[in-house]
């Protein structure tokens, strides 16, 4: 048969794509169709060699060869399953084929369970098909793989045809006893080839001698093994055959800690061999797998670590530390550990390491945390059951029948909630990758669509699912959204309009689980009662349910109940009647419906969601009442029709004093309800409307807050941590910043007198000069709002809460009297200051303490009027800190200047500058141009210009250099701190420096620019870098520019400064100085430089035994090229001489050439002899 | 919080009351092996019942029944893998070897062995392997082709060591052409 594998199918593919040498077309055509299915044999690439196949079948749609190299091809990428499909589509059109037969049992072989009927496939081929003798080969394995019986295996061996075609077969057979049944094997595989000869007598045989390879290798003692296996060339099959049988020889031996011993032995002295490294860490693996079924968890914690490090990227090591953390409960590493891992499985998926199969072993892992935070197993502890998912079961006596019921977990949801989270977010991830492994056709992804819209709906409602993807990872999670959603959307485009409905298995199971979702989902929608300040929660359950319920199945909901049916799915089937208003099942619900279904279950969680947060909030009972309104319009856009949802706003209308709205509600809650006399709320609205009469006319208009205005939860929220704020300052009892918080609390609760106690408290206990200004200021704030409090409480409430502007537009407007003026003009100060307006600040401050009347103020309003520089510096700072913590720099350079151009000594705030820039430059040094640019302002003093020029400059550095000075120049400086950000400023340049340097050396050592590399790390010294580090790299440079004297040199000095990095650095240095010799010789004899080259070779040390074949070839191709330049009668005998060296450099090797087909070796030690017997000969002819 | 990973304070715990637990085996062995350990069981259940007493009246059918349910949910490789879905704790809450470590089983090992073969020996031989040339070309390839084909066969001088050896006796040749030029 041609040399196929030596064929470039590319080049001959496209000779026949133009036309090529043919005449005809049809045995062109033939001819390209032929090439294009056969080389997918050949092809590395999967999508190729189809597209190949694809071609094939367009070009010859009738011949069934290109169907049945699909079938091969999907076998030779490990597709079984898809090929097993197709062969049996195939073999029902022919089923008399050979060559189909035999692909079904050789395919059939693989299966387990599968083996016998592999064998009776193969003997009815044997049977119909006497000349195709190869079936009796399957025949044989199916037995082999069976049972070792000798006597089947002696009968079956018997009936096999001999020949030189028939040798690998046999060998094959051979291998596989070997390998299943050691070394009872390798005695039946030694006597069957002495009794059957199977093997020519021609030598070499290749297969004789690969067998007897493999039985050496399964009985080779530890040094023989090792010194074969560095023969073999590395990441090849017969490497990995080696170790099999080195791991199959062991691993039934009982001291196994002695075999792994061995592995690792083999893993030092192979260390660049994954196939080793592989070996070892499996083996590893294997012991950490024994120690943790025996509840050694710790030990095989331990063993996993150095897995990890053999092999940190495969991920099953990640896992395993995951489950190991999970079982030790390990919190913190616990959440660590499954992060981590699925970060990296995100990360391959985006590299495209993804498929069907691996999204559904995905998906398994999601739905393990789904189904932890729906309900806890039940397993027991100590007697109690536990109970920490969202749902708990409940048995409860329905017409006398004991009945389990699915409840929502109230208290886990109210304690925990980031359970309900964990239960919607993993839920909606193991979905998107359920869906994923639904294939890419919109139809099976889709789970069908009966028309574009309905399709459409569901493209986004899958999109929205996916935005768990981002919640779960965040970076590489939205970039897989974003990837996944774009695929989907694509096919779908391309698709153009729906397709049927589809019909597999792996849809059944998407769409139960998404029933069992949506049932969940709308039990939690109907009985949960989320918090005021579960209002995010409210949010993600209500989009991810929107979502969900476009994939209600109408078919599975109304399937007949079976045993293992959840409460929960019978319950929905009961609310989507009612809702539906069905009087019958349906087949399939329309998009207006599910909408329907959806929209009614959101609005009701939002109803008992308005009841929670008014109960909760009701202290303050009028906010309270305008927060719960608010969710009620919400619910009101989906379901505009529910007396429900009008009662509530009727009530808490009324509540908050919003009469006319109330009545309008009503008004609309007796539309609704108009046929419906008997509804329950009647009764309630009628005395809602009995409470409106009674106060006629004296309500307000009601309007709705914007969003965003007023963030009542954390009002609120603020008033349940009172309590702490009391522990706090029990523990500090100095804090001026927490009496400043308990005071601000009771005055937005309007307890004046309570927070002037406060006030009180904090003057008497916070005695430093900073504390009594603050907490006077306190007081005096406290007093002067307490005698505005009647006009604009509102306003004062924000104002506690950092909006000061409605407070400071009522301060403006008002009527003073003469007893709280100074009060007002210190508010208004404070406003201004609050607004950065430091002049008007002062000018109020100033008033102020014209005006007071109180000895206790004077103190603070002096301070206040005098150096208003100072108390705008302390808050600029305060402020600054809060933007550097959010690592917004751009918002602290804001701040900052304008604050230097505000105050009257703009030197003042230089070095909060220069500190900040400092802070900037040190978290971008890896990337300079992400500091933002300080904005440039202009101050009112002499040194304007300078200012200015300052901040001009390019590199930021330069900036802070220059802003240094001008604080040194203007402004009466400390010493000590200036000397401590000159040394700040010197560091981040030699760090700067050094990555520029190191980002340098990288770059031509990669444009193989080594010399400019070399002078680049010699600037490297003295920084913080390890010299023995640079002088590694130094190394390996000179190796690359074949200065291997300087490299020697260099080398010498590494071991006599740094033994340690010297010894781990000596093995990787012979290697690399050998390759690049290698190179530098060759290039060199062919020049016929000898003389350079032969003492070159003589300083390399090889490691390996290719190593030690290619040093003997080089030097008998030395020798050679010397001997040849010896010419004329003279030097004839030195030329013998040289040519006998020559062949004993070479001639150890001859052998081991000949096993390795290693050509070149075998041609020079021919052509060296008979260059030698010619020359001998002419001597004897003379 | 919000937007975040969650994170409760409830970790996930191994749930015992699996099949798994309840015959006392790995969530990863095979169905097989698992069968034969229910058949064992249910076999010691029934020999029970013949000498239980009364107060022990019940007991074995009741174990023998519940065996009968796990082997009618975990007893094939497709009901297995079905309850290892709706279940999937049980499976990756188990230290275990990975995909890569497969080969260690001996009918992992043997599948390999043919495609060996055929990378040592040659695509040419025949062997039960998809990477056999002749299962490619049942009928062999036609002489028309075959002769075309010649044309593309690269002879490159192919070293299969891992070292880069380039010197080949058509330099030493070129070498001595140029000194007896010279």
């Amino acid at each position: 048969m041609i040399q196929s594998e030596k064929i470039d199918w590319a080049k001959a593919i496209d000779r026949l794509e133009s036309g090529g040498t043919h005449k005809e077309s049809a045995s062109l055509n033939h001819h390209l169709a032929n090439c294009y299915s056969l080389s997918a044999l050949f092809l590395a690439d999967y999508s190729v060699a189809l597209n190949n196949i694809k071609k094939a079948k367009a070009l010859e749609p009738f011949n069934p060869i290109h169907q049945y190299r699909l079938v091969l091809l999907f076998f030779h990428f490990g597709q079984w399953e898809q090929g097993r499909l197709l062969l049996e589509q195939m073999q029902e059109k022919l089923p008399e084929s050979v060559s189909l037969k035999y692909l079904r049992s050789m395919s059939a072989l693989r299966v387990r369970g599968l083996e016998k009927r592999a064998g009776i496939i193969a003997k009815d081929i044997s049977r119909q098909n006497k000349d195709f003798q190869w079936a009796a080969f399957l025949s044989v394995e199916s037995a082999v793989r069976v049972k070792f019986k000798k006597g089947i295996l002696e009968k079956g061996f018997r009936s096999l045809p001999k020949g030189p075609e028939y040798q690998a077969s046999w060998l094959d057979l051979f291998v596989k006893i070997i390998i299943l049944y050691g070394n009872e094997g390798i005695k039946f595989v030694q006597g069957t080839v002495k009794t059957f000869k199977p093997f020519e007598k021609e030598k070499p045989n290749k297969a004789e001698e690969l067998l007897n390879r493999l039985i050496a290798w399964s009985a080779a003692s530890e040094q023989a093994f090792n010194e074969d296996f560095a023969g073999i060339v590395p990441n090849t099959k017969l490497e990995q055959m080696a170790l099999i049988c080195h791991f199959n020889r062991n691993k039934r031996k009982e001291d196994f800690s002695k075999y792994l011993s061995q592995v690792r032995r083999l893993h030092l002295a192979f260390p660049e061999r994954n196939a080793v490294k592989r070996l070892y860490a499996a083996n590893l693996s294997l012991i950490a797998v024994e120690k943790a079924s025996k509840g050694d968890l710790n030990g095989a914690m331990a063993i996993l670590e150095v897995c990890q490090k053999l092999e940190p990227h495969n991920l099953i090591n990640w896992q395993n530390k995951a489950t190991i953390f999970t079982l030790l409960r390990e919190r913190k590493s616990y959440y660590e550990a499954w992060e981590t891992l699925d970060r990296y499985h995100f990360r391959l998926a985006l590299l495209g390491r993804f498929n069907q199969h691996k999204a559904r072993f995905l998906a398994k892992r999601f739905r393990m945390f789904a189904q932890q935070a729906k309900m806890t197993s039940s397993t027991e502890e100590n007697g109690f059951q536990l109970n920490f998912g969202i749902f708990k079961k409940e048995t409860r006596i329905n017409n006398n029948v004991l009945r389990n019921f699915i409840a929502v977990n109230q208290q886990v949801i109210d304690n925990d909630p980031e359970q309900l989270r964990q239960w919607l977010h993993f839920t909606a991830v193991e979905l998107v990758f359920l869906h994923l492994s639904l294939g890419t056709k919109p139809a099976n992804y889709l789970l069908g669509c009966p028309d574009e819209l309905a399709g459409k709906a569901k493209l986004d409602a899958l999109t929205q699912l996916a935005s768990a993807l981002q919640v779960l990872i965040k970076e590489e999670g939205a970039l897989l959204k974003e990837k996944v959603t774009e695929m989907w959307q694509n096919q779908w485009k391309m698709i153009g309009t729906a397709q049927a409905d589809p019909d597999q298995s792996e849809a059944a199971f998407v769409k139960s689980t998404h029933l069992e979702t949506i049932a969940d989902a709308a039990l939690l929608l109907y009985s949960w009662e989320p918090s005021a300040d579960h209002e995010y929660m409210v949010n993600e359950l209500i989009d991810f349910f929107k979502a969900e319920c476009l994939f209600l199945d109408a078919k599975l909901l109304f399937e007949d109940e079976k045993d293992n049916t959840p409460y929960q799915v019978s319950l929905l089937k009961q609310v989507v009647i009612e809702i539906l208003d069905l009087d019958k099942p349906k087949e399939s619900f329309s998009l207006k419906e599910l909408t329907k279904i959806s929209d009614h279950l959101c609005s009701d969680l939002l109803i008992g969601f308005s009841i929670g947060t008014y109960e909760q909030l009701k202290s303050n009972a009028k906010s309270a009442a305008r927060k719960a309104v608010q969710i009620l319009e919400k619910a009101q856009k989906l379901n505009n029709n529910n007396p429900r949802i009008e009662y509530f706003r009727a009530r808490y209308l009324f509540i908050g004093g919003f009469f006319e709205e109330s009545k309008k509600a009503i008004a609309k809650f007796y539309k609704i309800t108009q046929d419906d006399e008997e509804n329950p709320l009647v009764k309630s609205i009628e005395d809602i409307q009995k409470a409106l009469e009674e106060v006629d006319g004296k309500g307000q208009s009601y309007a709705p807050v914007q969003s965003g205005q007023v963030d009542f939860a954390r009002e609120e929220k603020e008033e349940m941590v009172f309590g702490e704020l009391l522990k706090e300052i029990d523990q500090f009892p100095t804090s001026t910043q927490t009496y400043e918080q308990i005071i601000y609390l009771l005055i937005r609760k309007g307890e004046y007198e309570a927070a002037s106690d406060w006030a009180k408290k904090a003057i008497a206990r916070c005695l430093s000069r900073q504390g009594q200004l603050k907490s006077r200021l306190l007081s005096m704030e406290t007093e002067a709002f307490f005698s505005i409090k009647s006009e604009c409480q509102e306003e004062i409430n924000f104002y506690t809460k950092g909006i000061h502007s409605g407070l400071h537009k009522v301060l403006e407007k008002l009527t003073r009297t003469d007893n709280q003026s100074y009060l007002i003009e210190f508010l208004l100060g404070q406003c201004f200051l609050k607004s950065r307006n430091p002049r008007q600040a002062s000018n109020h401050f100033r008033a102020a303490l014209e005006n007071c009347s109180k000895q206790l103020y004077y103190g603070v309003l002096k301070v206040l009027a005098s150096d208003i520089d100072k108390v705008m510096l302390a808050s600029t700072q305060k402020t600054v800190a809060e933007a550097i913590q959010a690592k917004d720099f751009e918002q602290a350079f804001g701040v900052i200047t304008e604050f230097i151009a505000q105050i009257k000594q703009p030197e003042k705030g230089l070095m909060l500058l220069v500190d900040t820039l400092l802070k900037a430059i040190t978290h971008h040094l890896d990337d300079p141009a992400k500091i933002p640019p300080v904005p440039v302002r202009n101050i009112q003093t002499d040194w304007n210009p300078e200012w200015l020029a300052v901040l001009k400059r390019e590199k930021p550095i330069d900036a802070v250099k220059g802003i240094l000075n001008l604080s040194l120049k203007y402004n009466a400086s400390d010493e000590e701190r200036n000397r401590k950000i000159q040394s700040q400023i010197k560091e981040i340049e030699n760090q700067q420096a050094l990555a520029a340097t190191i980002a340098n050396i990288s770059d031509l050592s990669e444009k193989g620019d080594f010399e400019k590399a070399l002078l680049e790390l010699d600037k490297l010294k003295g920084h913080q870098t390890s010299d023995a580090l640079i002088d590694r790299q130094k190394i390996t440079l000179l190796l690359k520019l074949n200065r291997f004297e300087e490299a020697e040199s260099l080398l010498e000095n590494l071991q006599e400064n740094n033994g340690a990095a010297y010894q781990s650095f000596l093995n990787n240095y012979e290697t690399l100085k050998f390759q690049q010799v290698a190179k530098y010789v060759q290039g060199l004899l062919r020049k016929g430089d000898h003389e350079t080259a032969l003492p070159l070779l003589n300083s390399v040390k090889p490691k390996t035994p290719a190593q030690k074949l290619d040093l003997a070839y080089f030097k008998a191709f030395g020798l050679t090229v010397k001997a040849y330049q010896k010419k004329g009668n003279d030097q004839r005998a030195e030329k013998i001489n040289l040519l006998i060296e020559a062949i004993d450099e070479i001639e150890p090797f001859i052998g081991k050439a000949k096993v390795q087909d290693l050509n070149h070796v075998q041609t020079l030690y021919d052509k060296l002899t008979k260059d030698l017997h010619d020359l001998k000969s002419n001597d004897y002819g003379k | 919080m919000e937007n975040n990973r969650p994170k409760p304070k409830a970790l996930i715990q191994y749930d015992e009351s699996n099949y798994y637990s309840f015959l006392g085996v790995s969530p990863l062995a095979s169905a097989k092996e698992i069968k034969s350990i229910i058949t064992k069981k249910q076999n010691e259940a029934k020999g029970r019942k013949r000498y239980q007493i009364s107060s022990q009246f019940g007991e074995a059918e009741t174990e023998f029944g519940k065996l009968q349910k796990i082997l009618e949910h975990i007893g094939t490789e497709d009901k297995k893998q079905n309850y290892d879905r709706i279940n999937p704790h049980n499976e990756l809450l188990t230290v275990q070897l990975g995909e890569n470590e497969s080969w260690m089983e001996g009918m992992v090992q043997i599948n390999f062995v043919s495609s060996l073969l055929s990378e040592v020996l040659g695509k040419d031989q025949f062997l039960p392997t998809p990477s056999s040339l002749p299962l490619w070309v049942p009928k062999g390839i036609d002489a028309e082709l075959q002769n075309f084909l010649s044309q593309f066969i690269e002879y490159n001088n192919e070293n299969t060591d891992e070292s880069d050896v380039k010197l080949s006796i058509d330099d030493l040749d070129e070498l001595a052409k140029n000194q007896d030029h010279h």
